[in-house]
């Protein structure tokens, strides 16, 4: 059993070729009024197709409903060109009401354009009378404005001048620091140096005496007499020179006896 | 390879059967139960094999003449709108050969050429009752299959989604009626029809309906047994739902204006007829005497395209 079958209200073909059916049918639902479509194609080997002859719709009927269902189309359609014409009409005739009253318009709209051009005429005597005077108040204006250009350009250069003023100031107060800063380290480095050179002396003379005392405490002791005895016949100027100048080092007491004829060699007497 | 004459019993006698129509009934009932290819519904991006357009008729712009109207030549035409509707989606099951392959006695007993007891094999089983339901299927109005409505309930079948597969809309005619000095609005549709998916519900049961008749099987000790209910309708489920997914020629695939059985109502893509020159309309005049003229789409209602949902095996 087809969706449609008993409850078919109307079939039809829907297109030129006629292999197209619509049925429209009521569902099963007894409080729907509302019809349904169901669309088949119209081939005899088709369950629905079959159903729906089974159900009374032969070829006969289903080409009558086509042509009325066409007619009515076609009376649908032919109201609705009715409307349509109906509305332009209406529209033509709103159009001619329009026109009527954009001629009116117009003749207003030349009535108010020469109210206009007066208005203009009277407008540019007082604009030239504006003018003139605010072609003074202009001079006037641009007078004031350049010796107002030259009051900010002094007051800028006497900004720039106090500024360098105040750069230089400072420039010179550094200055000023690093000098002091230079005759301190100066100070320091005098008062340094004062100290070193205290100190070389001190240590100079302390290595000359240190000398004289270690040759003084020792200058009878035989071991460093001896020594000395062994270092003086060393010496070149003593292995040349003759026999008992080196006799007489080898006798001596002490060390300072023993420089003193070395110091005859060295420098031989006048 | 071919399908049998299955055997029977039936008060104390082993008979042969000849109308297997009600044996194939459950079989479709069994597929209705449990579909090895299923249909589903969404809002865009189905397959492109269900894939239908949707056209309707926009009007063209405003023409807008300086002291006379623009002819229809010089007025814009009128401008189709293609919707592509894009809405179903076609799943197949993954089902593996039914564990019952593995047992040659698994399936219902015949006369053999020598006129002695013996199993069919799987494909005669599958020739003799999954081939024929699945034809049914196709055929007829059967249960589990996908059909198309414009209703919104049916009784003994389930609407799939209450998204419409498709939308057929066309310019409304009655909106298009005031050039104006602005031109009317460009595109004033209207719905004409929507259709749904449905599925029918699975029917009654046929055991012990009229022409219902016990299958035999051969048991472990060589007897023969009858089959219980529960184990043949196991055996009809599992093969119908495997078949319409894998077995070749057996195989179940829905389309849209492909081979095969029509599934339900057409779904018409209609649009107005008229030329684009027809519905010239000249409209109003503005104080700065321009002149407004605009096409308008027109004419009667037209089937386009129909589409079908059709079904088909492979």
């Amino acid at each position: 059993m087809a969706i449609f079958t008993g409850r078919i209200e109307d079939a039809h073909y829907i297109n030129e070729k006629y292999d197209t059916i619509e049925i429209l049918f009521k569902s099963d639902d007894p409080e729907d009024n509302k019809l349904y479509k169901h669309i088949i194609e119209a081939d005899p080997k088709s369950k629905d197709f079959q159903e729906l002859q089974a159900d009374g719709w032969g070829d006969k009927e289903l080409l009558d409903a086509t042509a009325e269902f066409k007619r009515q189309h076609a009376a649908t359609f032919n109201n609705a060109v009715q409307q349509r014409a109906n509305y332009i009409a209406r529209e033509m005739i709103g159009l001619n009401n329009l026109r009527a009253e954009r001629d009116r318009v117009l003749v207003e709209k030349e009535r108010s354009h020469k109210e206009f051009k007066e208005l203009e005429a009277q407008r540019d005597i007082v604009r030239s009378d504006i003018e003139r005077h605010h072609g003074w108040l202009e001079e006037k204006r641009t007078e004031i404005k350049k010796s107002n250009k030259k009051i900010d350009e002094q007051l800028e250069e006497l900004a720039y001048t106090r500024s360098d003023i105040e750069r230089h100031h400072g420039w010179l107060e550094e200055k000023r620091t690093l000098i002091k800063k230079s005759d301190e380290k100066i100070d320091e480095q005098q008062e340094e140096l004062a100290y070193t050179e205290s100190k070389i002396k001190k240590t100079e003379f302390h290595v000359d005496n240190a000398l004289l005392e270690i040759v003084m405490n020792h200058n009878e002791q035989g071991d460093e007499l001896f020594k000395f005895k062994l270092w003086a016949l060393e010496q070149e100027f003593v292995k040349s020179a003759p026999k008992e100048v080196k006799s007489k080092i080898r006798r001596v007491k002490r060390i300072t006896q023993g420089i003193a004829i070395l110091d005859d060699l060295i420098e031989p007497k006048e | 390879m071919a399908a049998r004459s299955p055997l029977y019993y039936s008060g104390g006698e082993i008979l042969t059967a000849t109308n297997l129509d009600t044996v194939v009934d459950q079989v479709v009932r069994a597929y209705g139960q449990n579909p090895g290819v299923t249909l589903t519904v969404v809002s865009s991006g189905g397959d492109a094999k269900f894939e239908m357009t949707d056209t309707r008729y926009k009007a063209g712009a405003v023409s807008v003449g300086d002291g006379a109207y623009l002819p229809p030549g010089q007025t814009p035409d009128i401008e189709a709108i293609e919707t592509i509707a894009s809405n179903i989606t076609e799943t197949v099951a993954s089902v593996s050969q039914p564990a019952a392959s593995s047992n040659p006695r698994s399936f219902p007993v015949y006369y053999n050429s020598s006129n002695e007891i013996q199993a069919m094999t799987e494909t005669d089983f599958i020739d003799t009752f999954i081939k024929p339901a699945l034809d049914t299927i196709v055929a007829d109005n059967s249960a589990g299959e996908y059909f198309v409505s414009t209703l919104s309930t049916i009784t003994g079948a389930t609407r799939v989604s209450a998204t419409p597969i498709f939308v057929d809309t066309r310019a409304d005619e009655t909106l298009y009626d005031d050039v104006g000095i602005t031109g009317e609005t460009l595109d004033q549709p209207k719905t004409v029809n929507s259709y749904y998916l449905f599925q029918r519900d699975a029917g009654d049961t046929q055991y012990g309906e009229t022409g219902w008749v016990d299958l035999m099987y051969i048991d472990t000790d060589g007897s023969l047994r009858v089959y219980s209910d529960s184990d043949i309708s196991a055996l009809f489920g599992d093969y119908v739902r495997y078949a319409a997914s894998n077995a070749v020629g057996a195989r179940l695939s829905y389309s849209i204006n492909g081979a095969g059985t029509t599934k339900g109502t057409g779904m018409v893509d209609t649009v107005l007829d008229g030329t684009s020159a027809e519905g010239y309309t000249q409209g109003g005049i503005s104080p700065s005497n321009y002149y407004y003229a605009q096409e308008f789409p027109n004419g009667e209602p037209t089937a386009l395209t129909t589409y079908y949902l059709k079904l088909t095996t492979y």
